[in-house]
């Protein structure tokens, strides 16, 4: 009993803190959505409406393209974080000590807040005095305006995001390679398998649940994206960038919709958690298999 | 299959340990070559050093007397079994044992058929046919070991590099292992270095050894050589178990005088004599007697026999060594239990000379009889 006091007193300030901008909250959320709950409509002032909120969701046009345009930014986001971090991994890897003087420096983009990366991916990417942006626009590649074209909006958030998170992924794969046993790379060069080999076979087995535990904290980020995209687009041309997360501040605190904006929160919450199951049982399905 | 030539191998650690220190030795074409030493010796460096995983500062290592020294580890053909195992955690056994035959350059020497054939028949000649489609994670250490001596000897490779191969399994496995080991490598004819830190290992499997010690050579030849005319007093004391008995002694005209008790002289060879009257000058001679040289025999009062008082009997079923004190020495002595004494009893030595190794006090040298 004693024990469990003890216990319980070291436990307290964490879940104490948990439970105020955790739990709580969570749960007004959870309680606001099954209501009409508007700043902006005098007759929706928190009343009961049982599953309405809902209801609309399901039929609304605008939820489902949020979510295409989030899966549209996460797929090749998380793809292109995941190769450029395991080459510059490996690279950083291989290379003398010295330069891995260069990690810290490699880091910054993933330093900065997301607001401020959004920033400089905008001046970077404008046609009249950006770095990127005025070689694009001259060699005519893109002949509008990038961000404020339907065609380049997404994928130049898309890049943005990569170069923000990419060293990321890429330190969590370089500790990863540093501490993996030598023996078997010692053994792969006397059976006589080549570079290819070596890698398929010895290093990504090896590495794989670095990679897995990187690209899982990266999805579940991702999914959540708004401050570059707020900063960059708004959600704009349109809603072309309009990804989930910035549809549910708008309905929020934009129309002050917040009984709607409560249950997007918690159908994207579901949401999340089946994927981030789905995908952590899938990644994870091969070392498992082997623990059998 | 090949004859090995090391010569002049130097290695250091970091700058500071000098793990190799001017190692050479030739294993001849199809030979059994044991490399015998203590922990810390060098014997992974050098198995290190000869399949070119990590290249020694200095010296060269030959195949057939071709240079291979700065060929890389594929090039050369060797097969090699880690003593850390080095499995590829990710594949099965069976992967593993595979992963070898379906290098690049050896693609084409095997069919589907024969090469399955050959892993089937190499796990079931190694007690793990059942085993073949676990993964190392699952299987015990005496196990993987197997499995890692297992992937040097599916190959038919130039020679065997093999680093404690055995050194993990239990007593009776490790048996068994060593008779199938010295029959593969007859059947097959394929030059083997086989490093242990055991020397009754290396005794029974060579037919020519090195006994290393921190990075040095501190002899080389056959198993007879070292153990019947070691040349220092290392290799004396650590080939033979238990360990040759070393004491200082005194020559006095044609007799030996040993610190156990003064009045006793034991009577020397014409030759013996003249070899150790020379090295009276010298800093002093040690005496070296194996345990089984010396004789035991029951008190008589014999005055001119070493007197000794046994201390402990350590049965090992059919010998039995005896620690006695001699004076202030103490000796070993081995013989066959059921001659033993009991513990406590006063006996009489029985030492001689002509059996016995000398060596000098300053170099560790052994003093060659003529």
């Amino acid at each position: 009993m004693k024990s469990t006091r003890f216990v319980w007193s070291w436990i307290l300030p964490a879940f104490l803190l948990f439970l105020i901008i955790g739990i709580i909250p969570f749960l007004v959320a959870g309680s606001y959505s099954f209501r009409a709950y508007s700043f902006t409509d005098s007759t929706a002032k928190g009343q009961f409406i049982g599953l309405n909120n809902y209801r609309r969701l399901v039929v609304d046009p605008d939820f489902y393209h949020s979510f295409a345009v989030t899966f549209k930014y996460i797929i090749p986001a998380i793809l292109g974080q995941g190769i450029l971090g395991l080459g510059v991994a490996l690279l950083m890897s291989s290379a003398a000590r010295r330069m891995r003087l260069l990690v810290p420096i490699m880091l910054l983009p993933t330093l900065l807040t997301p607001v401020v990366i959004g920033l400089v991916g905008l001046l970077t990417l404008n046609p009249d005095f950006g770095v990127l942006g005025i070689p694009l626009f001259k060699s005519g590649l893109v002949k509008e305006a990038m961000l404020g074209s339907a065609k380049w909006a997404l994928p130049a958030i898309t890049v943005v995001d990569i170069w923000h998170w990419y060293p990321f992924v890429a330190v969590i794969l370089l500790s990863g390679l540093l501490s993996l046993p030598k023996e078997p790379y010692e053994a792969a060069q006397v059976d006589g398998a080549n570079a290819i080999q070596t890698f398929l076979r010895v290093t990504m087995p090896l590495l794989w649940p670095y990679l897995v535990v990187a690209l899982l904290i990266r999805i579940i980020d991702a999914f959540g994206i708004f401050d570059i995209i707020w900063v960059m687009t708004r959600g704009g041309p349109g809603t072309v960038t309009e990804a989930i997360s910035v549809y549910a501040y708008r309905n929020t605190f934009r129309y002050w919709n917040l009984g709607y904006g409560s249950a997007m929160v918690m159908v994207i919450y579901v949401i999340m958690e089946i994927a981030v199951e789905i995908l952590y049982n899938a990644l994870t399905r091969r070392a498992s298999a082997e623990q059998v | 299959m090949a004859k090995i030539t090391v010569r002049g191998l130097c290695k250091q650690y970091d700058g500071k340990v000098q793990a190799l220190k001017d190692v050479s030795f030739e294993c001849q074409d199809g030979e059994f070559f044991c490399l015998l030493g203590p922990s810390g010796a060098g014997k992974s460096t050098t198995i290190k050093a000869i399949g070119g995983i990590e290249p020694a500062d200095k010296g060269q290592v030959l195949l057939d007397d071709q240079d291979v020294t700065d060929m890389h580890p594929w090039e050369r053909d060797l097969a090699v079994a880690f003593e850390t195992y080095a499995l590829y955690p990710q594949l099965t056994v069976r992967e593993n044992l595979r992963f070898p035959l379906q290098a690049p350059i050896r693609r084409d020497q095997w069919t589907k058929e024969s090469l399955e054939t050959r892993i089937v028949d190499i796990a079931n000649m190694l007690g793990i046919g059942e085993l073949l489609d676990r993964y190392p994670q699952q299987l015990s250490g005496g196990q993987r070991q197997r499995v890692a001596l297992g992937r040097a000897l599916v190959r038919k490779p130039r020679a065997y590099l093999l680093d404690e191969p055995i050194a993990h399994l239990d007593a009776k496995l490790r048996h068994r292992m060593r008779g199938e080991l010295k029959r593969i490598q007859m059947d097959l004819g394929i030059t083997t270095v086989y490093a242990t830190p055991d020397q009754l290992e290396a005794l029974s499997l060579a037919q020519h050894m090195a006994v290393l010690n921190r990075g040095r050579i501190e002899q080389t030849g056959t198993p007879e050589d070292i153990f019947e005319r070691p040349a220092n007093i290392f290799v004396a004391r650590f080939v033979g178990d238990p360990p040759m008995n070393i004491v200082d002694i005194s020559i006095e005209g044609d007799t030996l005088v040993t610190p156990m008790d003064s009045q006793v002289r034991l009577p020397l060879t014409e030759g013996l004599a003249g070899l150790l009257s020379r090295q009276t000058g010298a800093k002093g001679i040690k005496l070296g007697i194996r345990p089984k040289d010396i004789q035991v025999l029951p008190e008589t009062g014999d005055q001119t026999l070493l007197k000794a008082e046994v201390q402990q009997v350590q049965v090992l079923g059919e010998t039995s060594v005896l620690t006695m004190k001699a004076g202030a020495t103490d000796l070993r002595a081995k013989l066959a239990t059921e001659l033993a004494p009991a513990r406590g009893a006063n006996v009489r030595l029985l030492i001689d000379t002509a059996k016995c190794h000398f060596f000098d006090s300053a170099t560790q040298l052994r003093l060659e009889q003529p």
